[in-house]
């Protein structure tokens, strides 16, 4: 069963007269199944983050159909979008948006708190899932507190705590050192593998995509190639960096 | 592009935070202005135009300037500096452009010389355009009878400009000197440095209610001695005040935070922990906020309520506006009745009552006991319980159906006493013979024992104040006293109501020159002292208004700037909380919270003090003033709440304009 389904997605900037339009979608299209861990990789400008967006409901396109468990966003007001968001998908960015006047753990329980479930629940659910990603020691701390790994598997936590049909994950490991790097794509897999999350990452990282199920490449807004994970990380990651290859744009240097 | 352009486009680009510190400051500009230019009015200081209220007003107005002159500094300082920390990204960018520190402070200087020349410029403009305005109400509620004369007076101007250019230019250059760009990465980073969780300490936690509570009991114990505990009291309110911002705010809101059921629970936990640091980094504003809304609150109740005490009790005790006692009735000439008609008549005062009552002399000669031993008047003399003039009871009805006071029927032997023992500011009317069941009166020279059947304060004439009580007894035991009484003995009360009453000054002026030289006729009026008073009163609340106005509206601003201030560091966050799918609804409902609470929180404060200030001054002035008070707050507080709309509206906007 498909998680998340997009049509034909196609999204032109500056709809206004007289702008430059920009087409930064054209006709894409993309479907995730439930427990599948997909990679979207592109060179910069190649619509990777206006897709997140429009995924993510925070953005809308010019045209083209997008259902999340068989639900279509688009069809929903402010409110209801708000709504959705919160309680249909989990997000991780590469800057972590964690607020800095909550602790830790006050910021993995947030999706909880404003869908006021239970306290004890709550605590239940947060013990639970810092056990898993490893950060029970860092609970009581602020995010200005702890490595920059330390947050982004708060973030990780608060993205899956409240058990979301898919998580969107933006560059998680962007601003991450390989050491960090390692642990957060770790704590992914381990999500992935135990708790059957649904993951889409949006990444530049062919090391961090090496973790994924499947890698779909993207270049001018178009689909341009998908490469399917065989059974070992090394080949795959080898893979990956002959397809970035072909793929140019600023992928070049590294081949 | 210059510094000067940057500077310039800046004030353009951040027209919302600065729209109301432009905005207080043009206030203050203005209002300082208007005081200075009535100051200054060659009228004004001529004590013969205007008479000493003018010289008054004019020294009360100069005390308001300097304090003008003091809070501007305050708010000048904490709104330059509040503002310089909210942008040090901006001065970190600057910097790496290769601006140098020196540079830096000019350009903010030049910002802050644009905008204090325009608030300066339209705070003058509109001082001059009001100022006649203000000299019109002056005129209105002195009574004048010549408007003074509008002009400008180029002095107040060349003040004016002087005092707020260099006090604004004075301030900020001081300000800029505490940039410091040490670290270029630093600053970049900008506001968003990491802010610790604020912390408390118990003991000033506890010293905060402790302190409170101690100034609280003593005011409300202390009675008249309050005027040498009034300092103590200042001292552990202030104190008190103080640490419930800084201290006890943190140590509350952590305790909510405690309560996993309300912290938990929907937009509770951002609200919760953001108002935690909020309350903290504004707490020397609100405590300031606080202070000096107790100020304003307290002052504004004491001086109306002194106002409409004095406006009660004058009434109360001369419930007719003029008045004659004839002592040995028929047995003058009383043309001066005809004249004082005549004379009102022609200031255009048309007359609503004209009563005549017939009176007797009377002493205490029983035995007395006095409970309520305090006079109101000189706390070292007894209550005057000798002196009564006597009145029947059918003139006593007649007169209390007229000025809609109870009436009373008494049989023979019984006696009703008004006493006219009070203050003219407050002290309640107390009665001072109660506790005595007979009453003995010595009448031509025969001792009659009455039953007393009741009192109250004030009643039906004027009466002098050697001759404080007025007893009504039984229409046959009157006929009686009358009849045995010589005719030189009887008294003729004469009492006139007239329209228009508190304008009669100049009227009661010609009638009293007009007064025969006899000692048997007594003219009593109210109307001179009353209307003295009241306008100095009037006067008092007038200049207190605008100051407190000013106040209000500047510490407003200063909470409303610092909230504007915030809004990058919180733009943040609410993207943040946006992306993770908050609703527009529920930011909506936070800010709301959270500013209600930053605008409402000074106020409860600011009422609870006055409200002990007000009670350890009904205690002194041993009259009820809640009332007068509560209409004071009730005013404040409407427009506490429009500023509140005002502000959280501003701020909903901006939120709404953030983009994902």
């Amino acid at each position: 069963m498909s998680v998340l389904k997009a049509e034909n997605i196609t999204k032109i900037y500056g709809s206004k007269k007289g702008m430059l339009k920009v087409k930064a979608l054209d006709n894409f299209s993309i479907s995730i199944e439930n427990g599948e861990f997909v990679g979207v990789m592109g060179p910069s400008g190649s619509g990777k983050t206006t897709l997140l967006n429009i995924l993510a409901t925070i953005d809308t396109p010019t045209s083209g159909e997008l259902y999340i468990n068989n639900t279509n966003p688009m069809k929903l007001d402010e409110k209801n979008t708000a709504l959705f968001r919160r309680r249909s998908l989990g997000f991780i960015f590469q800057d972590y948006n964690l607020l800095d006047t909550l602790s830790i753990k006050e910021n993995i329980i947030l999706p909880l708190a404003l869908e006021k479930v239970e306290p004890k629940i709550i605590e239940e659910k947060v013990n639970d899932i810092a056990k898993l990603l490893n950060i029970k020691d860092i609970l009581i701390k602020r995010p200005y507190e702890v490595s920059g790994g330390q947050q982004q598997r708060a973030a990780i936590a608060r993205a899956l705590i409240h058990n979301p049909s898919i998580i969107l994950a933006d560059e998680p490991t962007g601003n991450l050192d390989s050491k960090s790097s390692l642990e957060v794509m770790e704590s992914l897999k381990r999500l992935n593998e135990e708790r059957k999350a649904t993951i889409m990452m949006v990444t530049h990282d062919p090391f961090a995509a090496s973790f994924c199920h499947r890698i779909v490449m993207i270049k001018d807004g178009k689909f341009f190639l998908e490469i399917v994970k065989g059974s070992n990380r090394q080949a795959f990651f080898k893979e990956i960096l002959d397809s970035l290859s072909l793929l140019g744009g600023n992928y070049n240097d590294i081949a | 592009m210059t510094l000067r352009d940057i500077a310039y486009k800046n004030i353009r680009g951040n027209f919302n935070r600065y729209v109301m510190y432009y905005l207080s400051n043009t206030l203050v500009v203005m209002v300082f202005f208007i005081f200075a230019n009535f100051i200054f009015n060659p009228v004004v200081s001529k004590v013969g135009t205007l008479g000493m209220k003018g010289v008054l007003a004019a020294n009360t107005m100069i005390l308001c300037e300097v304090l003008i002159l003091v809070f501007t500094v305050l708010f000048t300082f904490y709104s330059i500096s509040s503002f310089l920390k909210s942008r040090e990204k901006e001065f970190g960018l600057l910097s790496m452009f290769g601006l140098t520190k020196a540079e830096i402070r000019r350009y903010v200087i030049y910002e802050n010389l644009i905008v204090s020349t325009v608030s300066i410029i339209t705070g003058l403009l509109l001082g001059i355009l009001f100022s006649k305005l203000f000299f019109m109400a002056i005129t209105v509620i002195m009574f004048l009878d010549a408007e003074v004369p509008f002009s400008i007076s180029l002095r107040a101007v060349v003040i004016t400009i002087l005092c707020f250019l260099t006090l604004f230019q004075g301030l900020s250059i001081l300000v800029t000197l505490r940039i410091k760009n040490n670290n270029i990465a630093e600053l970049l980073r900008g506001a968003r440095v990491a802010q610790e969780p604020p912390k408390f300490s118990i003991p000033k936690t506890i010293m905060a209610i402790v302190f409170i509570a101690i100034g609280y009991i003593i005011a409300v114990i202390s009675g008249i001695a309050i005027i040498l505990t009034m300092f103590p009291i200042l001292f552990f309110t202030v104190t008190g005040t103080y640490f419930l911002f800084t201290q006890f705010s943190v140590f509350f809101t952590t305790k909510i935070k405690n309560n996993k059921r309300v912290f938990y629970k929907g937009t509770n936990i951002i609200t919760l922990s953001q108002i935690v640091h909020r309350l903290k980094d504004n707490a020397k504003v609100l405590f300031i906020v606080s202070i000096l809304g107790a100020v304003t609150l307290t002052a504004s109740a004491t001086v109306y309520s002194t106002q409409q005490s004095i406006k009660y009790k004058t009434l109360l005790g001369n419930p007719h506006d003029i008045s004659f006692m004839e002592i040995g009735a028929g047995l003058n000439d009383m043309y001066i009745l005809d004249k004082a008609e005549d004379i009102l008549r022609e200031h255009g005062h048309l007359l609503k009552y004209k009563n005549q009552v017939t009176l007797l002399k009377a002493t205490n000669e029983g035995e007395f006991i006095l409970v309520n031993s305090k006079n109101a008047l000189n706390p070292n003399k007894k209550p005057n319980t000798e002196d009564f003039y006597i009145m029947s009871n059918s003139d006593y009805n007649k007169l209390a159906d007229q000025f809609k006071k109870q009436k009373v029927t008494l049989s023979q032997g019984e006696v009703y006493i008004n006493s006219y023992e009070f203050g003219v500011i407050g002290s309640k009317a107390e009665k001072i013979f109660v506790g005595n069941e007979f009453i003995t009166l010595g009448i031509n020279g025969d001792n009659y024992k009455f039953k007393l059947k009741g009192e109250s304060a004030g009643g039906v004439i004027d009466v002098d104040k050697n001759r404080t009580n007025v007893a009504i007894v039984n229409d046959k035991d009157f006929d009686s006293f009358i009849a045995d009484a010589k005719q030189e003995e009887i008294i003729m009360y004469y009492g006139y109501n007239i329209e228009d009453w508190e304008r009669a000054v100049a009227a009661v002026n010609e009638i009293t020159s007009m007064l025969p030289d006899n000692q048997n006729i007594k003219f009593t009026e109210k109307i001179r002292v009353y209307v003295d008073f009241m306008q100095t009163m009037s006067l008092f609340l007038f200049i207190g208004t605008f100051v407190s106005i000013l106040f209000f509206i500047a510490t407003g601003s200063i909470i409303y700037f610092k909230m504007f201030n915030e809004i990058r560091n919180d733009r943040w966050e609410f993207i943040s909380l946006k992306k993770i799918g908050m609703a527009y609804e529920e930011m909506k409902q936070i800010v709301s919270k959270q500013s209600f609470i930053v605008f409402f929180l000074p106020f409860v404060v600011a009422f609870t003090h006055s409200t002990f200030a007000i009670i350890a001054l009904s205690n002194l002035l041993g009259d009820n003033i809640t009332l007068y008070f509560l209409t004071v707050a009730a005013i404040y507080l409407l427009f506490q709440s429009l500023y509140y709309i005002f502000a959280k509206t501003m701020y909903i906007k901006q939120i709404k304009n953030f983009e994902l």
